[in-house]
């Protein structure tokens, strides 16, 4: 779609057009150096660094993409909404910076936001390693007990008949809600954290898991029987591929819980991570530190979730059409 | 590869009924006591009209179903489960849609842990097939003829004593149709394998088998069994075949009796 209308158009003008992104920050700079400031800028000019950084990144890419047409190709494609990201940063700068037409300090302006980067970085480090960790942890144990429950629930009618009610009606109450409870049953807030996000993985993965299991078609199982299939062949190789869109859908929704769990957690209980680090921030209205941990955020999950897709993409590479991200 | 003393692959079937649980209670007699005796490395084929349960009969030899009455025995042996010993090609190819076809034909391997000693049966099996080059496609890359190709030498890789095809051919155009007749007698032969073959060509059970089991419509009994003589390679329309067929299909005529004659004029 995109290279068609590249190639129906003129290689002049888009080489021109694909400038224009980068002439946006240029502008941008220049809106933030010149234009009279209603607060004094930071002294590590971070929102400059920011602009111009993205200008050269850009033409670096233009410059790159003269001899690698892939680049080229993804590049025109996302050059318009990179121009719409660079209008919205000039807008923000100008309505807060400039013209002060936002209260403060709840609407900081770009400068400030982008200098926590500078002047907190090692307390934003280490309340991402934190944050990293306690979901690692989390959604590995949940996502673990979550598959090897879902596989029993789904193989076997016995554990279904004790563990299916359970899971129906212990698993749709929000982790959250267990919060106070996990906080004083745990010897520490770390452990109880684990529990809680360990909890909102595993009711959707087990749930996946099960009905992914027990859906799968009975010929399957027959032919494998017929080729000299035992139990564990059954379950391993069998059931387990056959289910694994279903299963798939429940680890992402394992993290979206996940996400969530987290981030009440530390606001509530641990004294550390990102989700302690926005609460913590807002106590003392640091409004712009809020901001820079919820880029943080928005990076480090969707990350994690760009990764999942990865592995789904390499394990499931025999399915046609599953949820895009 | 066939070590021919310990080879065998008698089947025996004796008075064996079967009876489902219809729709709404009313119980299903699939199989009406049914008795057949098959010779080690016989070609036996089994037409018969649509819902005679000739399906199910192939089950319950790969083990797969239990006859309400009666047993069946391979080489003395009662059956009971599943055993690759049976290989069963079902109607529908059923390959494991996330396994690429090297890996589906390796499956049977794999499942009785000996994939690695055999490895090299894997390949010649594709080969035989028709479909080298393939082998790291993935089942919703094939058509419907490669996809039952698959399904024979999925089978075929695990040496069977008795191999039960349950219309394996009906999704092939004419020419490979014929092909893969060819190559299924030349296996037969090859490793001296029992046959029971399901199919609704007659052409294709002249062509194919010693022995023609024609069933009467639900519930299945056998109406007639007839023997074919003539020595492989056969021709597809000589005098023997077109007389041997039209006396087939008289009698598949004849299994038809129970609706009014009337009707067809
Ligand atoms: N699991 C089952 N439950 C209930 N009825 C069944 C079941 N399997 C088969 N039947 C019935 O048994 C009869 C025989 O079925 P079967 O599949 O063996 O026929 P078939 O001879 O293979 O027919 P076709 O030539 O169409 O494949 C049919 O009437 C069918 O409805
Ligand atoms: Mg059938």
């Amino acid at each position: 779609m995109a290279t068609d209308v590249t190639k129906s158009r003129g290689t002049r003008s888009n080489r021109l057009t694909s400038l224009i992104p980068a002439a946006l920050f240029l502008a941008g700079l220049a809106i933030h150096r010149l234009l009279p400031n209603q607060e004094p800028l930071s002294k590590a000019p971070a929102f400059t660094f920011v602009l111009a950084g993205a200008a050269v990144l850009l033409l670096v890419i233009i410059f790159l993409s003269l001899p690698l047409k892939k680049l080229g190709q993804a590049y025109s494609y996302r050059a318009r909404f990179i121009s719409a990201v660079a209008v919205f940063l000039i807008l923000w700068d100008l309505v807060t910076q400039k013209f002060a037409l936002l209260p403060l300090p709840y609407f900081p302006g770009p400068d400030k936001v982008f200098l926590v980067f500078v002047s907190d970085w090692k307390m934003l480090l280490k309340s991402t390693l934190y944050s990293a960790r306690l979901l690692l942890l989390g959604y590995a144990i949940g996502g673990g007990l979550g598959l090897v429950s879902g596989i029993f629930m789904g193989w076997s009618k016995r554990v279904n008949y004790w563990l299916g009610p359970i899971l129906k009606i212990i698993g749709p109450i929000p982790a959250t809600a267990w919060i106070p409870i996990a906080l004083v049953a745990f010897p520490t807030s770390f452990t109880a954290s684990i529990f809680l996000i360990a909890l909102a993985v595993w009711f959707p993965v087990a749930v996946m898991t099960s009905s992914g299991i027990s859906n799968v078609q009975n010929a399957y199982f027959e032919v494998a029987r017929t080729l000299g299939g035992g139990p564990r062949y059954l379950v391993l190789r069998v059931a387990v591929p056959a289910a694994a869109p279903s299963i798939f859908i429940g680890l992402f929704m394992g993290l979206g819980t996940s996400f969530l769990t987290l981030i009440a957690a530390e606001m509530l209980g641990v004294k550390a991570g990102l989700g302690w680090y926005i609460n913590w921030a807002q106590g003392w209205a640091e409004f712009y530190k809020v901001y820079a941990c919820l880029i943080v955020l928005a990076l480090l999950f969707s990350g994690i979730i760009k990764l999942l897709f990865i592995v789904k993409d390499q394990l499931l590479s025999w399915q046609k059409g599953l949820i895009k991200w | 590869m066939v070590s021919g003393s310990e080879r065998k692959g008698a089947i025996s079937i004796e008075h064996v009924r079967r009876v489902f649980d219809g729709e709404n209670g009313n119980p299903v007699v699939a199989l009406q006591d049914f008795s057949l005796n098959v010779e080690p490395g016989a070609f036996v084929s089994l037409v018969g009209p649509s819902g005679c349960g000739k399906s199910t009969l192939l089950r319950m030899i790969a083990g797969l179903d239990d006859p309400t009455a009666g047993v069946i025995r391979l080489d003395g042996k009662k059956v009971t489960d599943p055993d690759p010993e049976r290989g069963l090609v079902f109607q529908q190819p059923t390959l494991f849609p996330w396994l690429n076809v090297h890996d589906n034909v390796a499956a049977g391997l794999v499942a009785r842990k000996v994939y690695k000693e055999r490895k090299s049966d894997v390949d010649a099996f594709i080969r035989l097939v028709g479909l080298s080059g393939f082998e790291r496609s993935y089942p919703h890359h094939l058509s419907g003829g490669m996809a039952q190709r698959v399904s024979l030498a999925r089978v075929l890789v695990n040496h069977p004593k008795v191999l039960l095809l349950d219309e394996p051919l009906g999704a092939l155009d004419a020419f490979t149709r014929m092909q893969m007749q060819d190559e299924i007698l030349r296996i037969w032969k090859e490793e001296k394998i029992t046959v029971i073959l399901v199919t609704h060509d007659v052409d294709e059970a002249v062509y194919m088998s010693d022995t023609i089991v024609i069933l009467s419509p639900r519930p299945g009994r056998i109406q007639e069994i007839i023997q074919v003589p003539q020595k492989h390679p056969r021709a597809r329309n000589d005098e023997d075949f077109l007389h041997l067929r039209t006396r087939i299909l008289e009698s598949l005529h004849f299994a038809k009796a129970p609706e009014p004659l009337e009707y067809y004029i």
